[in-house]
């Protein structure tokens, strides 16, 4: 008996040092989940590895706020149409599938892995963040181990607001919408995602009840607040150092058109062209004059690489806005470099420019749905620039 | 026999086709519903235009009522979608909720979920 039992408690020791040498991965983990196929091709892209901090921090050059993530696993997108899932591509510009593969799930429910209920999504540390009304929650980078994190106050009123290197800066609007005039809490709050810290607040007053959006930049954060006589802007900056808010300019533009860095911020005024804002000496130039007859509305992104110009012609915003859009590409010397146009919306449906990777720049002809054409920065400027389909 | 088998057949179509359309939301910009829950009356008046969003119920009875207006916006600003979701939560006679847009917002619809003691009475979509 004695025998026996040395035996089997051998072999269970055995089991247990061959097991822990084959820890599954964070990837592997979900308990209901087991042959999950994207835990084989969610991997971390090894050779091409950036500074965590590019991954997490908010990304200012895409369309929307904390939709889309540029990950070492890859990319991912939110769909917000009626179903707030969450999915993935390996590169960009390859296909987009739902982070779940459950053939029988709706991928309307929370035992979904794709599946949020939330509005913005973020990435810190191998995971992936989202929220989801009131409350921060997250999972690992193939959609498996959601868990609920925190909750940031009490219901029921809305927010608004992304993450940005391990936090989740946020404003409470009660009237529904940022800058709505039914909003009441003049607050900037920011909560850590990562530890059991309470949401703390970063900044009071009553500018924020006009905002339009703000940008986290090193210890400064930028507001843009809104002008309704101008469509435009006024920007603030306040330093979390120094508790100091002051007034920049009173004509800028929101983050449709504008992009701050520690050194410079850029901004399209319609009809204008393009300024430059120099941090350091607090000065604001018209570095290029851009007009056009029939002016519409553009929207600019300033990549790392090139000046993106998208000039929506439609006089109506309400009616097809967003259905011809052409597309100017300028190099960083305010040089016109290449032009496009981008006719693939469906009548009275937003889309157009989306985000970008190193390669390519990602639109989506229906900003609801997940990405569906790109453009490989590699033809930029040779004459063959066109826009891919993304396919299987 | 032949003819009772079509007649039985049409009839349950139409019995579907009703039943289906008794589900599918009503499409609006303005929407007023009354009718009576535990033998009280209740109203429920919903409200979509461009720039706001809203739903008001009032309830003759002492159960708690909720209203709760999820719409979608566009933001030329930011270039970008919102989804937003606003509610009353549960309180006594007469619930409100809604959403204004800023100057360079426009709400694309809405949905308006009105309920009595946690159930729901009544949706309605407003586009």
């Amino acid at each position: 008996m004695i025998k026996k039992l040395s035996i089997l408690l051998t072999l269970v020791l055995i089991a247990g040092c061959l097991t822990s040498c084959n820890k599954p991965s964070p990837l592997e983990s979900n308990p209901h989940n087991a042959g999950n196929e994207f835990s084989s091709y969610v991997k971390l892209d090894q050779e091409n590895l950036k500074p965590e901090e590019y991954y997490s921090s908010v990304r200012q050059n895409e369309s929307g706020i904390a939709r889309y993530l540029e990950t070492p696993y890859g990319m991912y997108f939110m769909s917000i149409n009626f179903e707030y899932c969450i999915y993935y591509s390996e590169k960009g510009n390859t296909k987009y599938v739902k982070l779940c593969n459950r053939p029988d799930c709706n991928h309307k429910t929370e035992d979904c892995n794709a599946y949020t209920g939330g509005y913005y999504i973020g990435y810190y540390k191998d995971k992936i963040y989202y929220t989801s009304g009131n409350s921060i929650n997250c999972m690992n980078m193939d959609g498996t181990n959601h868990m609920g994190l925190k909750t940031l106050y009490d219901y029921p009123d809305p927010n608004f607001g992304y993450f940005h290197n391990g936090y989740f800066y946020y404003l409470i609007i009660k009237g529904g919408t940022v800058g709505s005039p039914g909003n009441i809490d003049n607050n900037l709050y920011r909560v850590k995602i990562d530890d059991n810290s309470k949401p703390e607040i970063v900044l009071t007053d009553d500018i924020i009840l006009d905002i339009s959006m703000f940008v986290v930049v090193g210890d400064t954060i930028y507001l843009y607040i809104l002008n309704s006589n101008t469509w435009g802007c006024y920007l603030y900056s306040y330093s979390t150092k120094t508790n100091t808010l002051k007034k920049i300019t009173d004509y800028w533009f929101s983050i449709g058109a504008a992009y701050i860095n520690e050194n410079y911020g850029y901004c399209y005024r319609a009809n204008e062209g393009i300024y430059k804002y120099n941090v350091a000496t607090n000065e604001i130039t018209l570095e290029k004059e851009i007009k056009f007859d029939n002016h519409g509305e553009c929207v600019v992104k300033f990549l790392p690489d090139y000046i993106f110009l998208m000039h929506f012609t439609s006089e109506d915003r309400r009616v097809n806005y967003a259905k011809n859009q052409e597309l100017y590409i300028y190099d960083w010397d305010y040089n016109l470099v290449d032009s496009l146009i981008f006719d693939k919306v469906p009548d009275g449906e937003y889309g157009g420019y989306l985000t970008y990777s190193d390669d390519y720049i990602i639109f989506s002809s229906d900003y609801r749905n997940e990405p569906d054409y790109y453009i490989d920065k590699s033809e930029i400027g040779t004459g063959n620039l066109m826009f891919h389909k993304i396919e299987d | 026999m032949k003819l009772k088998h079509i007649k039985s057949l049409s009839l349950l179509v139409i019995l579907v086709i009703l039943l289906s359309y008794s589900i599918i939301p009503v499409s609006a910009s303005s929407d007023y519903y009354s009718s009576t829950y535990n033998g009280f009356n209740y109203d429920c008046r919903s409200e979509f235009t461009y720039d706001e969003v809203y739903g008001e119920m009032s309830y003759a009875g002492i159960s708690r009522i909720c209203v709760e207006v999820e719409y979608r916006l566009y933001d030329f600003s930011i270039q970008a979608y919102y989804i937003g979701n606003v509610t009353s939560t549960f309180v006594k006679s007469f619930a409100y909720a809604g959403a204004i847009a800023s100057s360079v917002q426009s709400f694309q619809w809405s949905n308006h979920t009105y309920s009595i003691s946690f159930n729901t009475v009544y949706f309605v979509g407003l586009s």
